[in-house]
């Protein structure tokens, strides 16, 4: 048996698969915010699993995301070169949005916490001032004294010179500083870009004693319940990691539970045949979307976690939007219908909760159309039934009366609003990459997302609609899914000739090495090791870099030169020969591949369709067969209008859509030729 | 259809309609910017964000939706850059499908010439139905100093070449002779076809977006959503009007110089706000001076407009929320520039100081609206070198600074200048890329005025040059008059530019924040200090908890806290 086990703001999701039968057990209980090793521990139990018979455990949590945004990290501080201490709390000349002054900013580190040692490395490496031990002493001192619980070393320049770094680590070791409470940038990331990389290296620092204590306490905990495996953590770049290296690196897990969900989606469309999709996870408050081209998620090289703290890892490109089931319609201050960013959240909740939500929300207006049902449940661990009631006043007041429209068209305009939200992200994300929307199948999943399928299909134009078997725990589905990753990104800035060619081959070993390392030794089966090698290059003088794919890293400078013009004039119709190419970075990924697992669908239940509904679109009323999920046979084809129901979603098959069930489980909406 | 069709069904615009059009409206702007920001080749549009994508009205020019991630001070800019093109092609031509005009004409629809605009007809089912208009920083356009930033030109001829609006495509058809006679008049031209290219696709995908839009709804519908989106946009700023009391509101401040001529150019306000409207008084500022401080009209208008709508974030960009502000900038005003007056410090620095002005005069009718005096001035640092290994560069260093306190909390410390979303380059690479040494980069202490919230921190930082020889050029400001308290809060702290020369010699510019050409040697030192924001209250109100971690942080060293 393996689990994959997910944490979210709510529930705690486990999804548990027999690999020899491909048989799938769920379990979703609350989430034990002060501790969330109770709610992993107690999902075991709800699924009755026998930790000491599990063969693997993948564990997406939010430890690490949750203490930054809720400023509970640790008290750390920086070591950095001379005249470089305040670059955090400087930033690059910004605010955090284009209008409105009113700004306010804190930075992770403060000041009081930020020492300066005359270490200066130039823009080529090469070291032109040292720190003494006196110096360094001192700085240990001044950082003791004023309460620091975990320090980063973070130089100016330092991407060119790791082993600098490396070194006034050991040297703080040997006076007596914890190991584990030290974080070497250069060993977070090994970018050009002072403020991004030193922001990267401090996330690092500020979560990693909370992270640390807290996979440590689950490891033991689960050790002591019988589990003899080791803990796997998945990772913002869709790949896991011993538990040992997240605690070390906790950066590398701050975005990782969208990702997760994006690493099943790829899977559940290949299964399906289709290897372009866009997927998107629409929860209470957000939506994440991201890009599957080649059955990979798209990767992006950094993100914004909040204005100033940037991260610079290479992650999952999931962009996310407040457009969620909780989301609340307002009406502006020029009287024009608006949906979120704001949302209800799980408490209040959306008013046709009954918990005091006076809002009305995007549930509400499902509701009030009768695409939801009155009196169902959201998930197996909520229990609570929606009061079709108390959305219809919430739409009536906050949408309906101020707009002087129905009931039945500001639930609609509520809808086809975050609706547009959405589309528009997903419109995005693929004209940024130069793609067609129309080529792509969309995989839609989380508690809200599968009742705008088609509106999604039509919108956007898009082939069809996938939505997975449990579209309510694709993230523990991710998690359980993974594989091992390890990315490197190593700035070097070089002419592109011979001579950068044997340093980029140089870094790619290095960069490889370790990689195997970390991935043949965090304890998990694997059926085989990938290694993709790249480089980044640009005409000098450019700010922006391609990434040229290397098969082979023996490959000469002839070869990778006329690699980058062919994709560049693919990208721009243009060439600059005249401009010498400059290699800007040199990248490694190493996956270690699990065995490929097979995936039962859920059992099948013959049931007819248990009765009808009137559903509202567009202005008239249809009558739509209501069925449950379990009772659709592989190879049924059932038109709108239809309302598909399973326990933790309501899917909403529109007049003029078809929805058939595959072998493999997931459900596919199609517009009716 | 007409104008007076299209306000009649206004009103009957179902509130569906509005919702969605407004906000796909945005949201194809918003790709528009994204697309061009993608492909262009100046760094200054591809990292700096120095750009904007509109869509405007295709009779009266009025901009109907501009992208989010567009430089705000083109919000009103571009319209007028429409309104030009609309008013050059008149009684002359017909637009054609297919047609791009260019233009950075700085007195009408501009701002300094190296923001460079392409405008495109927009033709739904072979009607004229809008204007897609685009707008990005070219890293040159030729005139005497690389880089466009001539602080001491006393002509436009000088800042580089001017383009009135002419046709660059026709029917899709790139102009060759067009396209060589700009090439031919500017350094580095050969990215430039590249960030043409970049405008061009961009509004090629604005086109495509809106015809996807006309499908849904029809011209009619659509042409009435847009003007109940600018009926509705009016109605939110006048509500923002209501909400500040009646009366006459004088404010002043002065710029350092114009760079040629000694004496302080000053920007005088009297802002009256009745009832719902408000009016912008400029008449009492400086006449057009000889230097490079010229502000063209639309500029001119475009900051007051940027300075509203950071006060009032959630108004929607569209023509309507601008009526109910009139705007009154007499002809001979420096604010008013008219040719051949120089303006490169027009859009930099001149549109940030009337902002702050405007602030200024909006701080008595309601001081916890508005945020003390900011730093406003982006200090452009030009570096011409020769170098054995690199050949000929051009190194632009640009600043952010302290924002002033407000009524919520303290400053930010190195803000974006208040017209600008544009980043600054990281150290590292300019290191990188340049023959420097960057000795520091750090907070600019004692520079945050005190107060109950203090103003934010300048920057301080030294470059050193490590070889060969350089001139250095400087356009700025806030060097003799710092950004002011308000109630009863500190001001911060002034610009300071400094040579130190390797020999021990310091060199301060005259004109204190103007300098051109000035020569380097290696090891010379440039030294900036950027303003800091002024303070929020009085010092005396400031919180212990914050005095002690001011202290604690070292921020006002040799102060009692």
């Amino acid at each position: 048996m393996e689990i994959g086990v997910d944490i979210g703001g709510t529930f705690t999701d486990l999804v548990a698969l027999e690999p020899l039968s491909g048989a799938i057990t769920m379990a979703k209980v609350p989430t034990t915010v002060e501790d969330q090793s109770g709610g992993f521990i107690a999902a075991v139990g709800d699924a009755k699993i026998a930790l000491s018979e599990l063969a693997a455990a993948v564990h997406g949590t939010t430890v690490a995301v949750n203490a930054l945004i809720e400023r509970k990290g640790c008290a750390a501080g920086l070591i950095t070169s001379q005249g470089f201490r305040d670059v955090l709390e400087l930033r690059r000349r910004d605010r955090p949005s284009a209008y409105g002054l009113k700004a306010t900013f804190t930075p992770l580190i403060p000041r009081h916490r930020r020492v300066e040692v005359p270490v200066c490395v130039d823009a080529t490496g090469r070291v032109l001032a040292e720190a003494s031990q006196d110096d360094l002493a001192k700085a240990l001192a001044e950082l003791r004294q004023a309460g620091t619980e975990a320090i980063v070393i973070s130089l100016f320049n330092g991407y060119q010179n790791a082993a600098k770094e490396q070194e006034l680590a050991e040297r703080l070791v040997a006076l007596g500083w914890p190991a584990d409470r030290l974080t070497v940038a250069t060993a977070v990331s090994q970018e050009a870009r002072e403020f991004e990389r030193s922001s990267t290296a401090a996330i690092n620092t500020y979560v990693q004693p909370v992270m640390a204590k807290y996979l440590t306490h689950l490891a033991d905990g689960l050790a002591a319940k019988g589990f003899a495996r080791d803990l796997l953590v998945a990772q913002s770049n869709g790949g896991a990691v011993h538990w040992s290296e997240s605690a070390r690196l906790p950066v590398n897990s701050v975005l990782s539970g969208p990702a997760a969900g994006v690493i099943a989606a790829a899977r559940i469309a290949s299964e399906a045949g289709f290897t372009k999709a866009l997927s998107c996870d629409i929860g209470g408050t957000s939506c994440d979307v991201s890009l599957i081209d080649g059955s990979m998620p798209s990767m992006r090289a950094q993100s914004e976690l909040e204005f100033g703290l940037p991260i610079w890892r290479p992650m999952v490109d999931v962009r996310s939007i407040g457009a969620g089931g909780g989301s609340i319609a307002w009406i502006d201050r020029g009287g024009i219908l608006r949906v979120g960013p704001r949302s209800a959240g799980a408490t209040p909740g959306p008013a046709c909760y009954g918990k005091g939500g006076e809002d009305a929300t995007v549930t509400d207006a499902h509701l009030v159309l009768g695409r939801f049902a009155e009196g169902m449940t959201l998930g197996t661990g909520g229990g609570l039934g929606l009061d079709r009631a108390k959305a219809a006043a919430a739409v009536e007041r906050r949408v309906a009366t101020p707009l002087g429209l129905s009931r039945e068209a500001a639930a609609e305009a509520i809808i086809s609003v975050a609706e547009q939200h959405v589309a528009s992200a997903m419109r995005r994300i693929s004209t940024e990459r130069g793609h067609d929307p129309r080529d792509f199948i969309l995989v839609l999943f989380g508690g809200a997302g599968a009742a705008h399928a088609c509106s999604l299909i039509r919108e956007l134009s898009l082939a069809a609609c996938l939505i997975p078997p449990y579209p309510g725990a694709t993230s523990a589905l991710g998690c359980l899914l993974c594989d091992l990753r390890q990315d490197f990104v190593q700035t070097v800035n070089l002419r592109l000739d011979e001579r950068s060619m044997i340093a980029a081959r140089e870094v790619w070993q290095r960069q490889r090495a370790e990689g195997h390392r970390r991935v043949t030794t965090a304890g998990a089966e694997l059926d085989r090791l990938e290694e993709q090698f790249s480089l980044s290059c640009c005409y000098q003088g450019q700010a922006h870099s391609i990434e040229v794919p290397v098969g082979d890293f023996s490959l000469g400078q002839a070869a990778l030169e006329s690699e980058f013009t062919r994709q560049y004039r693919r990208r721009y119709s243009t060439t600059l020969s005249e401009y010498p190419i400059i290699v800007t970075a040199v990248r490694t990924t190493v996956r270690g591949v699990r065995p490929t697992r097979r995936l039962a669908r859920p059992a099948h239940v013959a049931a007819p369709p248990h009765g009808k509904r009137a559903v509202l679109q567009a202005g008239t009323w249809h009558q739509a067969a209501v069925t449950r999920r379990q009772a659709l046979a592989p190879g049924v084809v059932l038109s709108g209008p239809l309302i598909v129901e399973q326990p933790d979603t309501t899917i909403w098959v529109e007049p003029g859509f078809a929805a058939r069930m595959l072998e493999n489980g997931a459900l596919l909406i199609e517009a009716l030729r | 259809m007409t104008l007076a069709e299209d306000r009649t069904r206004a009103g009957a615009v179902d509130p569906l309609t509005l919702a969605v059009v407004q906000g796909a409206l945005q949201e194809i702007t918003n790709e528009m910017d994204a697309a061009f920001k993608h492909t262009a080749f100046s760094p200054i549009i591809a990292e700096g964000n120095d750009l904007a994508s509109g869509i405007y009205h295709a009779e009266t020019g009025e901009v109907i939706s501009q992208g989010e991630d567009s430089l705000p001070l083109f919000v009103a800019v571009m319209q007028d850059t429409a309104k030009h093109v609309l008013r050059s092609v008149a009684g002359r031509r017909n637009f054609e499908p297919g047609d791009v005009y260019i233009v950075n004409y700085p007195y009408f629809g501009g701002t300094h010439l190296m923001d460079v605009k392409m405008v495109m007809p927009y033709f739904a089912e072979g009607d004229l139905f809008a204007l897609l208009a685009n707008t990005g920083h070219w890293p040159d356009i030729g005139g005497a100093v690389p880089g466009g930033f001539a602080g001491h030109a006393t002509e436009v001829y000088q800042e580089g070449l001017v383009l009135p609006p002419i046709r660059l495509y026709r029917a899709g058809q790139l102009d060759e002779e067009t396209l060589q006679l700009i090439l031919a008049n500017i350094r580095v031209p050969r990215p430039r076809i590249g960030d043409m290219h970049a405008q061009y696709t961009s509004l090629r995908l604005g086109a495509d977006r809106l015809d996807g839009l006309v499908r849904r709804f029809g011209k009619p519908a659509l042409r009435a959503a847009i003007a109940e989106m600018f009926n509705r946009a009016e109605a939110v700023m006048r509500s923002h009007i209501r909400d500040f009391p009646d009366g006459v509101y004088h404010y002043r401040d002065h710029m350092d110089s114009d760079g040629v001529d000694p004496d302080p150019l000053n920007i005088d306000l009297t802002l009256t706000v009745s009832g719902s409207d408000m009016t912008m008084d400029f008449s009492r500022s400086s006449p057009a001076c000889k230097g490079p401080f010229n502000s063209g009209l639309s500029s001119t208008v475009s900051a007051c407009h940027v300075a509203l709508k950071h006060v009032f974030p959630d108004v929607p960009i569209n023509a309507g929320s601008f009526k109910p502000v009139r705007i009154v900038v007499p002809d001979g005003s420096f604010l008013n520039a008219k040719p051949p007056r120089p303006v490169s410090g027009a859009t930099a620095e001149v549109s940030q100081r009337i902002i702050d002005v405007t602030f200024g005069a909006l701080a008595q009718a309601a001081p916890e609206k508005i945020t003390a005096g900011c730093f406003s001035s982006t200090i452009n640092v030009t570096v011409g070198g020769d170098d054995e290994q690199l050949g000929e560069y051009v190194l632009y260093l640009y600043f952010g600074g302290g924002y002033g306190g407000h009524s919520g909390s303290d400053g930010i410390s190195n803000g974006c200048s208040l017209q600008s979303t544009a980043r600054m380059t990281p150290m590292e690479i300019y290191e990188q890329r340049y023959p420097y040494r960057v000795r520091h980069f750090r907070i600019r202490e004692n520079s945050g005025g005190y107060g109950r919230h203090r103003g934010g921190y300048g920057v301080d930082m030294a470059i050193e040059l490590l070889r060969g020889t350089a001139v250095v050029s400087l356009l700025g400001d806030r060097g003799k008059f710092p950004p002011r308290g308000l109630l009863g809060g500190e001001d911060g702290a002034c610009t300071r530019f400094q040579v130190l020369h390797k020999n021990g010699q310091v060199y301060t510019p005259p004109f204190v924040t103007k300098d051109e050409r000035y020569p380097l040697q290696a090891g010379d030192i440039i030294h900036i200090c950027s303003a800091g924001g002024a303070g929020y209250g009085p010092a005396s109100e400031r919180a212990l908890e914050d005095r002690l971690a001011d202290r604690l942080a070292g921020y006002y060293p040799g102060r009692e806290l």
